[in-house]
């Protein structure tokens, strides 16, 4: 897994959530092969990954919905295999779909999850209601998708979590819900100075949002760090086609490659210091990219990646 | 504990709460429409085990389903709550909604049962309801527990839920322990007896169910669930899902008809007929040696061709035999339409011939004679008649019927006037005198077949069948049973009706009344134990003594000193062959006293009968039936 | 085109119905190897005759589960109707496997029927025909049923349950011989006996009903482009759901209301009986014989006269206007003193059997027996289980010795000194004494009532046993407003301990003058 050295400018800082070597298979599929992540206080993470690459599974672990075969989880600082009940109070949790008892109405539901949060605040769940314009009588069963995911959020954040942790909260909406939910995830975020992880597979989404980022394919971590730093890192190297194959430096890493019939394009990832100090090939071009055409290349990759 | 979580679980339950309290109303409702809800004094607990088990198998199937059908699973798991600890709360709320409906049931009860009260009424003590409530809630949780078990198997539900049902009660009727331990039917009919042995097999059972449950639902994040989930939607269960399904249907119908113990033998027989001293050779199945058939005008007669020379006389006497059977029902017989006389398949241990619609089995015996012969196909045939005139209503009222059926059956077989039938009636009259002195048997009695096989030989409907085949042919002349018949195809009694409503209701229709013929067949009986009064004095009620040993029930009569050397003592039991009662007669040892299996127990209780038998009777006479 | 929608058919169905005729295989296979059921039915047809009844109609279930329902409730059958084949074709493929399917069936269940029955049944060809076209008919009508319901979706399974409860109740309990129409008597019980005779009405029945439902069941396939189908293919609300479970709670209760309307209660007539018609009764008396003799002829009519004063009189005193009849039935082989009850239901009156001719017309215990059952069932029993049975039993045994002496208590009786709560508790009270000696205080206690006034004792006992009820709740309801208690104090301001005491007193001073 990629691991680029932290910014020295930062204060290092205990994770919040750290997973260590975090395994689980379905059958004889690895789901999550190994995953190590870590999320700090205060941060919005983006936990990035196509359909099917683990998102869901590594955060159902990381609920403890269901149990890890190995690796470790550490959590407010405490280590286990497996969340428990106390580190899950602390935690404010929106699933990918929102299958809440169609029969009860709005406050119903808050009701009944209030029983299970100590720290609920219920004037914060009615303001959040209301805020999201949820109708309180109004049964769930008839409400929309995105005032669903809203009222979701809401049960969420109600009980003031250390850590809101999201599984693509936006699946399923529409852009201009999608944006509005966003806007609140980060207001709240900055507001309140909340941890979030949420996973996603829309760039957009996460290029706006998160503060650090993790790439997770085929159930495991290819990335994790900040955008900046991913930025500075990979960028795509446009070469001359000429008969002689044409190796990269050490710590160089080709992520994808294409050729056509006058030119050889590459995408490559290296530590910032390392292209600075590159020196390019008569008739080369370097490009900065954008982190949909990184991301791109990086779950594309064949090789593998040291 | 988490309230909310618990009120939640109540509340999804609602749905069976609603079911009970709706039909507690419309039961209670229905009997102030139709009846005085005051005079209820029948015993109320007759359905309350089986309510409660409908109660309990509907709460613990939904307990857990109900979650995964409406998807809600992963949103519980989503909140700081452990599997084991949803799994309790289920189940405790189901069995709280499980005590709410069984107070509805208590107090529907109470409804009906406090204004029927009176100083000498059989309804349920006050003191012991609270005893009855504790005991129902206890069974309910084993009802519940094994349906949350079942309940992991989707829809499948059914057929499990039929099979335990269906296990329990064939359990229970292996008697001895098992039945103690499994007894369930006595928390709902003697409270007061039930035993510690009971309640710790009901107990215990309940415990298991609950635990595998707790298991399968929390056991690696509800894998069970997972891989199930996972083989229905294979493609090998695709095929085998519908069929299993109405497998439930077959297993449920059998199970009912277990617990209904409804007669299954609707075939006519003739009695067979045992001379003294004679035990009864098995009747195996002889291996295939090839068939021949034989028409006559009336018959199809279907033999094996090692029979041919014994059947080679017999085929010339059989028109003739229909023709007097024919005579006696005024019927023209119809040449188109044979009788297939069988004569080469096996027929129930104890009768001498079987008639089914228009066939008939009659076994060739090896010793049988000429005029025996055609007195058992002159009976079978009368069946056939009885049969072909009431168009198979006869047997539809079976119940009430059969005493007609053998009766009117038996009266055309000794209709011959010939030698050997002469002394056959002397014979059966003899018997029916005996029979009657043993106990009375009225004709209300000898026409409620269940009734009387409770209480008596069932083979007791022959001879008595005949007096009341002579009653009704003295009062209502040889075109009454065919007009009985007749009668009974065209306008049949209100299903439903008792014996004394339907008789009554076919008499008066064929012109005549119900105490006509009662009154002819008291006089008959009178005059018959009167004619036969020496032999009957020679042949009082039988005292035994009776002990257990070892595995046997050692019964030792005392012979009266009176009695003529060639009448036997004889016994009988019943034997159980699932589909069908049939009686087993035991031989006496050496020392004149009878050794029963105590194997032979159903349901906790051993019946027998001690009678007569002798070559003056047709059949052997036995005593009621006593219980050890 | 046809095969393609055949071959694909049976690609996907395929394994279903090899298991479904498996199912049948091994059923029949089961059966037959319990020997006791060849023995019991007489006929190795009879076990297909249990198989068709049974099994049969959950394989042709299976079927139209599988062709259609499955297909409609998994949206696939869109798919096949973007291709270019139409709808009625589709239908029609599937209606001809399955009756296919359901045909072989029944060749399957011939076959290994025929295989034992070679043993035991004579086959002739007329037999064998007439099984075969037996079979084949019912297999033809339990699939187009099948099918036909298969496309009620999300209601097939109440549609079946409602059907077959429906049939099950309409041949038990309102007497309609289901069982003897069409195809349902094509497997009736003569199914492996009838060797001769075609059915042809019930044949030609069959098949009318096989085309009638075949055509409901396109047509709901068919209708409005397939729509209804597809509706009724979605699951089931719960809303839904409760408000079956209510219409079938109805349904049971309406059935078991129709049910007990249509009980017995015909009129009863004796053949051969004397009667008279007083306008408040009748009374009919018969011999038990077809030809009495000119005395019993006699002693019927006396009977009759002295039965018809005695109830006139009594309906005139309770202000009754009417009562239901009275049959007197003369036995010869009933001693003296022998009076049987015929348990007649309370709506055909009252039936008492005895010897006419060695009882007198005026005897007393002919005379309490009468009004005891007669009263009774005018009443519809309410007196009989009641604890006030002590004025049933008391005005029975008093009314024929009005004017009389009284039959004392025994002094045993007497000297226990009955209460109020004795009478109230009459039936333990009762259970302890001898029935006679009971009877007899109950007369006594109904004669202490003269002592309350005039006319307290008629009004009382008019109150009390005159009435009417209807045979419902009202009946119960009128008895809680209106106890006998509150009976006994409008038409005499006594309670039933003062009753009692002055019973008491005139049995110790023994007064027994009227």
């Amino acid at each position: 897994m990629h691991d680029l050295p932290a910014d020295p400018t930062l204060t290092p800082l205990e994770p919040l959530l750290a997973v260590r070597g975090l395994r689980r298979h379905f059958g004889s599929m690895p789901a999550v092969d190994g995953v190590d992540l870590n999320v700090y206080a205060g941060e919005i993470y983006g936990f990035l990954g196509i359909n099917g690459a683990g998102k869901t599974t590594t955060i159902r672990t990381l609920m403890g919905i269901i149990a890890a075969e190995a690796g470790t989880i550490t959590l407010m600082g405490e280590t286990t295999r497996r969340a428990t009940v106390e580190q899950k109070r602390r935690i404010g949790y929106v699933s990918q779909e929102q299958n809440f008892y169609p029969w009860m109405s709005c406050r119903t539901l808050g009701r009944f999850v209030r029983s299970f949060y100590p720290t609920w605040d219920q004037r914060e769940f009615n303001r959040l209601l209301a805020v999201f314009s949820i109708p309180e009588e109004r049964r769930v069963s008839h409400l929309s998708g995105g005032m669903r995911a809203k009222l979701a959020l809401a049960l969420a954040l109600a009980p003031k979590p250390d850590l809101l942790i999201l599984d693509e909260p936006t699946a399923g909406l529409d852009p201009v819900a999608r944006r509005e939910f966003m806007d609140i995830i980060v207001e709240e975020a900055r507001e309140h100075q909340r941890t979030t992880f949420f996973s996603s597979h829309l760039i957009d989404e996460v290029e706006r949002c998160a503060d650090r980022i993790g790439i997770l394919h085929a159930g495991r971590m290819r990335f994790e760090g900040r955008l900046e730093e991913l930025r500075g890192q990979v960028r795509r190297l446009i070469l001359p086609k000429t008969d002689e194959p044409q190796e990269m430096p050490p710590g160089f890493q080709i992520w994808q490659e294409r050729s056509n019939e006058a030119a050889l394009e590459r995408v490559v990832q290296a530590p910032q210091e390392a292209w600075a100090s590159f020196s390019l090939p008569e008739g080369a071009e370097v490009k900065h990219l954008g982190l949909e055409e990184i991301f791109i290349a990086c779950v594309s990759t064949r090789r593998s990646l040291a | 504990m988490n309230p909310i979580l618990l009120i939640k679980e109540f509340y999804s339950l609602r749905l069976t709460f609603f079911i009970c309290l709706g039909l507690t109303i419309f039961y209670t409702g229905y009997i102030f429409i139709t009846d005085f809800p005051d005079m209820q004094t029948e015993p109320e607990n007759s359905g309350a085990m089986e309510t409660v088990v409908l109660y309990g198998m509907l709460i613990g199937a939904r307990a857990l389903s109900q979650e995964r059908e409406e998807e809600t699973q992963s949103f519980l798991d989503g909140l700081p709550i452990s599997r084991s600890a949803i799994f309790w709360h289920k189940a405790l709320a189901a069995w709280l909604v499980f005590a709410s409906c069984l107070v509805v049931e208590f107090v529907g009860e109470l409804i009906l049962q406090m204004p029927s009260r009176t100083s000498v009424s059989e309804v349920t003590p006050w003191s012991l309801y609270p005893l009855e409530f504790t005991l129902a809630m206890l069974f309910g949780i084993m009802v519940i527990g094994l349906s949350m078990l079942a309940s992991f198997v989707r829809g499948h539900f059914p057929l499990i839920a039929g099979l335990v049902i269906w296990s329990f009660i064939w359990l229970r009727s292996q008697g001895g322990d098992l039945a103690a331990w499994l007894n369930s039917q006595l928390f709902f009919k003697d409270a007061a007896e039930v035993t510690m042995k009971t309640l710790l097999g009901h107990g215990g059972i309940a415990i298991i169910a609950l635990l595998l449950s707790w298991l399968f639902f929390q056991w690696r994040d509800g894998r069970v669930s997972i891989q199930l989930a996972h083989f229905a939607d294979s493609r090998y269960y695709s095929w085998l899902g519908w069929p299993l399904r109405c497998c439930a249907l077959v297993v449920w119908v059998f199970a009912l008809k277990d617990v209904s113990n409804e007669d299954k033998n609707k075939s006519h027989d003739a009695p067979e007929i045992i001379a003294a001293g004679e035990k009864k050779a098995a009747t195996s199945k002889a291996s295939f040696v090839g068939f021949a058939n034989h028409r006559t005008d009336n018959y199809e007669v279907v033999f094996r061709q090692s029979q041919r020379e014994k059947m080679h006389p017999l085929f010339s006497g059989m028109d003739q035999v229909h023709e007097q059977v024919a005579t006696f029902f005024q019927h023209p017989p119809s040449r188109d339409a044979p009788i297939v006389l069988d004569v080469a398949s096996i027929v129930a241990r104890h009768a001498g011939g079987q008639t089914n619609w228009k066939k008939i089995r009659l076994p060739l015996n090896k010793d049988v004679s000429r005029d025996e012969f055609y007195s058992i196909l002159r009976h079978e045939t009368g069946h056939v008649f009885i049969e072909e005139l009431s168009q198979g209503a006869a047997t539809a009222y079976f119940q009430h019927m059969r005493a007609f059926h053998e009766g009117v059956a038996t009266t055309v077989q000794l209709s011959d006037l010939g030698k050997y039938s002469t002394e056959q009636r002397l014979k059966y009259e003899r018997t029916a005198a005996l029979a009657d002195e043993r106990g009375r048997i009225s004709i209300e009695l000898l026409c409620d077949n269940d009734a009387l096989c409770e209480k008596r030989d069932p083979n007791v409907v022959y001879p008595l069948g005949l007096i009341f085949a002579d009653a009704l042919l003295e009062v209502g002349g040889p075109e009454l049973p065919k007009n009985v018949l007749t009668n009974l195809r065209q306008n049949p009694p209100a299903p439903g009706a008792d014996t004394a409503t339907l008789w009554r209701h076919v008499l008066q229709a064929s012109g005549t009344s119900l105490d006509h013929i009662l009154s002819a067949y008291a006089t008959r009986l009178k005059a018959l134990k009167e004619r036969e009064k020496s032999f009957i004095g020679k042949h009082p009620i039988i005292k035994s003594d009776m002990r257990e040993e070892a595995v046997h029930l050692i019964i030792r009569p005392k012979r009266p000193d009176e009695t003529p050397i060639d009448s036997r003592i004889i016994c009988a039991i019943e034997n159980d062959l699932g589909l069908a009662t049939e009686l087993q007669y035991i031989f006496p040892e050496k020392d004149g006293s009878f050794r029963i299996p105590l194997a032979a127990k159903q349901g906790g209780k051993l019946r027998y009968m001690i009678g007569w038998s002798s070559p003056l009777l047709a059949l052997p006479v036995f005593e009621s039936w006593a219980e050890w | 085109m046809i095969r393609g929608l055949f071959t694909k058919e049976l690609r996907q169905h395929g394994g279903l119905f090899f298991f479904a005729l498996i199912l049948l295989a091994i059923g029949m296979e089961m059966m037959i190897r319990m020997n006791l059921l060849v023995r019991s039915g007489g006929s190795a047809f009879a076990l297909m005759n249990m198989m068709l009844w049974v099994l049969f109609p959950l394989v042709t279930l299976i079927l139209a589960n599988a062709l259609i329902a499955a297909e409609f409730r998994q949206r696939t059958q869109l798919f096949l109707e973007a291709l270019p084949l139409p709808r009625w074709l589709m239908l029609t493929v599937k209606y001809l496997l399955g009756l296919t399917m359901a045909l072989l069936s029944v060749v399957v269940l011939l076959v290994l029927s025929w295989i034992v029955g070679v043993e035991t049944d004579a086959i002739t060809r007329r037999f064998a025909l007439l099984l075969i076209i037996k079979a084949s008919a019912w297999a033809a009508f339990c699939w187009a049923v099948c099918f036909s319901m298969a496309f009620l979706g999300r209601y097939r399974v109440i549609a079946s349950v409602t059907l077959v409860g429906g049939l099950i109740s309409a041949q038990q309990w309102l007497g309609m011989k289901v069982n003897r129409f069409g195809p349902f008597e094509l497997i009736g019980d003569q199914f492996a006996y009838e060797r001769s005779t075609l059915p042809i009405t019930e044949l030609l029945i069959t098949l009318a009903l096989i085309v009638v439902v075949t055509a409901f069941g396109f047509m709901l396939g068919l209708v409005r482009d397939a729509t209804l189908a597809t509706m009724l293919s979605e699951k089931m609300s719960a809303r839904e759901r409760a408000t079956f479970i209510i219409l079938t709670l109805v349904a049971l209760m309406m059935i078991g209301h129709v049910k007990e309307q249509h009980e017995n209660t015909d009129p009863l007539s004796l053949p051969g009986s004397i009667d008279i018609d007083n306008g408040v009764v009748t009374i009919s008396a018969a011999a038990a014989v077809n030809e009495p003799t000119d005395l019993e002829k006699a002693a019927l009519k006396a009977h009759a006269s002295a039965a018809d004063a005695l109830l006139k009189e009594v309906a005139t005193y309770l202000r009754t206007p009417k009562l239901p009849p009275l049959f007197l039935v003369h036995r010869r082989d009933l001693e003296k003193g022998e009076i049987e009850n015929g348990d007649l239901d309370s709506r055909q009156g009252t039936l008492l059997r005895l010897n006419l001719l060695i009882t007198p017309t005026d005897d007393h215990k002919l005379q309490t027996e009468i009004l005891y059952h007669h009263l009774g069932a005018h009443q519809h029993f309410r007196k009989h289980l009641k604890d006030a049975r002590w004025v049933l039993r008391g005005f029975s045994a008093w009314w024929p010795q009005r004017g009389r002496a009284l039959s004392a208590p025994s002094a045993t009786l007497v000297s226990l000194t009955p209460t109020g709560d004795d009478l109230r508790k009459w039936l333990t009270f009762e259970e302890g004494q001898d029935e006679r000696d009971a009877a007899d205080y109950a007369a006594f206690c109904i004669h202490t009532l003269s002592q309350a006034g005039p006319n307290a004792q008629q009004q009382f006992l008019s109150s009390a046993l005159g009435s009417t009820y209807s045979h419902d709740g009202r009946g119960s309801l009128r008895d809680l407003f209106q106890p006998l208690t509150q009976l006994l104090n409008e038409a005499t301001s006594w309670t039933l301990d003062e009753l009692a005491k002055r019973a008491n007193c005139q049995l110790k001073a023994k007064e027994v003058q009227p």
